[in-house]
């Protein structure tokens, strides 16, 4: 396994986080380049997809593209189906006895609800950040070493310059380069969070899907991973769940909003957040309601 | 007014009596915390007081013996070691598996989730289960194998004979009648401190005395004509002197010592069955030692050319042996018709004295009784093991699954490290339970007076709960003594126990704090 995306990204110089919300993506209104959003290639494609808890269905005939590099926000209330939703897309349900789905996911030809996925190798290409920070109970250093060491032994040397390049992509490398070899439960929410986005990358996957992962962390931190989600966005597809419409907004290229298992509206960031095509958005971007 | 703030109906109780009744409740909860420690530290006090004077490093060194001094539990520590050694090797193992199953591979399909919940709940059944019924259990199935492959009860009818005629025979012994003396006693000395002693088991002239008991020679005088019921293995010297003496090989002087010259020999009579040439009898004056052999079955061939298998062999009649097998009937044969004797050793692999010996049906040994403690502990050491799993936070499970983990590397990277020290716990709680148990063993066949400690796991074994019980039970107050150093040696292995486990423990916490 290789990181093909990790050398050039150790070039890559930390933006400055803009406070506005939409100033990225005004910023390049303004620039004048080209709208890229959905100029990409798509990464994984959707269609007619409907999820199922037993008789419950989660997720009804929803289709939607997602863009290769981009930064995607799933939003809605509590409930309707954008977890569920990210959960499919690295099979992380399969561990819920009574989950089926069915339609098309289709990540780069690879039929993703296929029975006989190696879902292991999925894994590996779909990286997953999960609400609650959950480093596991080791050092630091074995925390990100833990999924490279899975699927293939390493020497010493190219493991220890894999793990700091982890540790440096998820900007966490200058706080944790003297104590690699502490527990990773005595850093701050903030820093095992990215941690484990450290963990998750550590892998060299292609996509990185977040479920809510700044709602248990305060402000600060928060600012901190939203300015990574940015950097990590030349790299990586990013799918994010988030609660907090703000938050899309800041970081977002596209949103998609879910009601009740229902697609409702999906496009630009900040078209939807501007000029919503749907009444039920606006009052849900509005605060109306949700 | 006031009245409208916090109005509840129903009398209100006053304030003075809610704070009494919790004051009262602390000092009931402290009296019975209190009277619980009071309890256990009076009953440690009594065994440790009682037992002290026995507790010598030749109590650990000595072997069982008929008197109080020179008893020790070597045989039975070494043998419970053993058990428990085996026993958590084997429990372990297939207790941690099994709870790693049930936690950590739930089905999917309906009727395998319906299996599943069966045996979950079978478990906690078999929680409860007395381990006498462990014990039964253990006797069919391990010591006896159904009883299919022989019946290891008559392991030792097969016997070898040695005598100072230097005549070697070997058979099976289908008669045993005991010699038996009279003395004239001519002197008695040290009657009282030898009354009520049983015989021990070295005495000067160093016979190995089948019976008897030190309190017919003790209750002797000058001029008595005493009768001593006796003697397997020996033969008779013609002046005879008894004394019993602290130890067997010590020089001390004899507690008693009884002197009389030998007025008759009543001849026991060794009956072997022996192929050609009908029996062999083997007379009691002859000096004779007896070696038992294992064996699994007899085989005859006689002189017409028949072969018959049997599993036990009986006396009939002078000329006439019974044969049996199984439930088949018996059938007479005449000594004169055999031609050829077979003895058919048990299945086994090794040799009886290595390290490494392996027999089936497995009999009373270590590994019988460890697979019996197994079935015992087996439900606990998997019920501690799934509640230690499932403490495993599912966000560690979840994190490991998304980095690509399969099923295996989860449970064996993620899971199993950090629920060892909660599996630990329930494993020292299980051991613990393990080591205390005497009535499973009684069954399976423990002895109770042993004088070797196991080589293998085929060994005979001895236990320390089954040695206490049997010191508890004799009637002299030296053994209860005896019996208290023994609980004190027991109580010290159980702590050693524990105290191995939590270190280990603390080895596994470290990166986890």
């Amino acid at each position: 396994m290789t990181l093909p995306h990790a050398h050039s990204l150790l070039a890559d110089s930390p933006e400055s986080t803009p406070l506005n919300p939409l100033a990225h993506v005004a910023r390049r209104g303004i620039a004048g380049l080209p709208d890229s959003t959905t100029a990409a290639p798509v990464a994984l494609n959707v269609r007619d997809f409907s999820a199922y808890y037993g008789d419950f269905q989660a997720i009804r005939r929803i289709t939607l593209e997602i863009r290769a590099n981009r930064v995607t926000a799933l939003i809605g209330p509590s409930g309707c189906g954008k977890s569920t939703f990210l959960r499919w897309i690295n099979r992380m349900n399969d561990m819920v006895p009574s989950a089926r789905a069915e339609g098309t996911l289709n990540l780069h030809g690879i039929d993703l609800l296929a029975r006989d996925l190696d879902v292991v190798d999925l894994r590996r290409r779909v990286g997953m950040v999960f609400q609650k920070p959950n480093p596991f109970p080791k050092s630091i250093y074995d925390n990100v070493a833990f999924g490279p060491r899975l699927h293939r032994s390493f020497r010493r040397a190219e493991l220890d310059q894999l793990v700091e390049q982890s540790l440096r992509h998820a900007a966490l490398w200058d706080e944790v380069k003297d104590r690699l070899r502490d527990s990773a439960l005595g850093l701050s929410g903030g820093q095992q969070q990215r941690l484990c986005i450290a963990r998750a990358i550590a892998v060299g996957p292609e996509m990185l899907l977040m479920d809510e992962p700044c709602s248990a962390l305060d402000p600060q931190a928060t600012l901190r991973i939203e300015d990574l989600i940015r950097q990590l966005r030349s790299e990586y597809t990013i799918v994010i769940v988030t609660h907090n419409m703000q938050q899309a907004a800041r970081i977002s290229d596209v949103t998609a909003f879910f009601y009740e298992g229902t697609l409702i509206e999906a496009g630009r960031t900040i078209d939807l957040f501007t000029k919503p095509g749907k009444k039920q958005t606006e009052d849900y971007v509005t605060g109306r309601f949700g | 007014m006031n009245a409208a703030v916090g109005v509840q109906p129903g009398r209100s109780k006053p304030l003075w009596r809610r704070r009494l009744a919790d004051k009262v409740f602390v000092m009931v909860c402290v009296a019975a915390a209190a009277a619980s420690v009071l309890i256990l530290l009076l009953l440690l006090g009594s065994i440790v007081r009682q037992g002290w004077t026995y507790l010598t490093w030749d109590f650990l060194n000595n072997f069982p013996s008929r008197t109080a001094a020179s008893a020790g539990i070597k045989a039975a520590l070494w043998g419970s070691v053993w058990l428990c050694a085996v026993c958590m090797m084997l429990a372990v193992p297939i207790g941690v598996a099994t709870a790693i199953l049930l936690e950590e591979y739930a089905p999917k399909s309906r009727v395998a989730r319906r299996l599943h919940s069966f045996i979950q709940l079978n478990i906690r059944n078999l929680a409860g289960v007395p381990s006498i019924v462990y014990g039964i259990i253990g006797l069919t199935v391990f010591v006896r194998c159904f009883g299919v492959l022989g019946n290891p009860n008559q392991y030792d009818q097969l016997v070898r004979v040695h005598t100072t005629g230097g005549l070697v025979a070997e058979g099976t012994l289908i008669e045993d009648q005991p010699a038996s003396v009279i003395l004239d006693v001519t002197s008695v000395q040290g009657a009282e401190q030898a009354a009520g002693m049983p015989w021990p088991s070295g005495l000067e002239i160093n016979l190995a005395l089948a019976q008897g008991d030190a309190s017919s020679l003790a209750r002797a005088a000058p001029g008595d004509e005493i009768t001593i019921g006796l003697l397997r293995d020996y033969n008779l010297p013609l002046e005879l002197s008894f004394a019993l003496v602290p130890t067997p090989d010590s020089n001390a002087t004899p507690l008693l010592t009884v002197k009389g010259t030998l007025k008759e020999v009543r001849a026991g009579r060794l009956l072997l069955d022996r192929p050609v040439g009908g029996r062999i009898e083997i007379p009691s004056t002859d000096l004779l030692t007896r070696e038992a052999l294992a064996v699994r079955a007899h085989e005859f061939r006689l002189a017409s050319g028949e072969v018959i298998r049997a599993d036990s062999i009986a006396a009939s009649g002078d000329d006439e042996i019974t044969l049996s097998r199984g439930r088949a009937s018996a059938r007479a044969i005449r000594r004169d018709q055999i031609v050829e004797y077979r003895p058919i050793g048990p299945l086994a692999v090794g040799r009886e004295d290595s390290f490494f010996y392996l027999r089936i049906p497995l009999g009373g040994s270590v590994l019988a009784g460890a697979l019996t403690l197994m079935l015992v502990i087996l439900p606990v050491v998997i019920i501690s093991s799934q509640e230690a799993l499932r403490a495993v936070p599912r966000s560690l499970r979840e994190g490991a699954f998304a980095a690509g983990a399969t099923r295996w590397q989860v449970v064996s990277r993620m899971v199993l490290p950090s629920a060892i020290p909660g599996i630990m716990t329930g494993v020292i709680l299980a051991m613990s339970r393990a080591i205390g148990e005497a009535a499973p063993l009684l069954v399976v066949g423990g002895f109770l007076f042993i004088t070797f400690t196991p080589v293998n796991v085929m060994s005979d074994f001895a236990a320390m709960p089954l040695q206490i019980y049997q010191w508890a039970s004799r009637p002299q107050p030296e053994f209860y003594s005896v019996a208290a150093s023994g609980i004190i040696v027991l109580l010290t292995v159980l702590l050693a126990f524990n105290a191995a486990a939590i270190l280990i423990r603390q080895k596994f916490q470290k990166h986890t704090r």
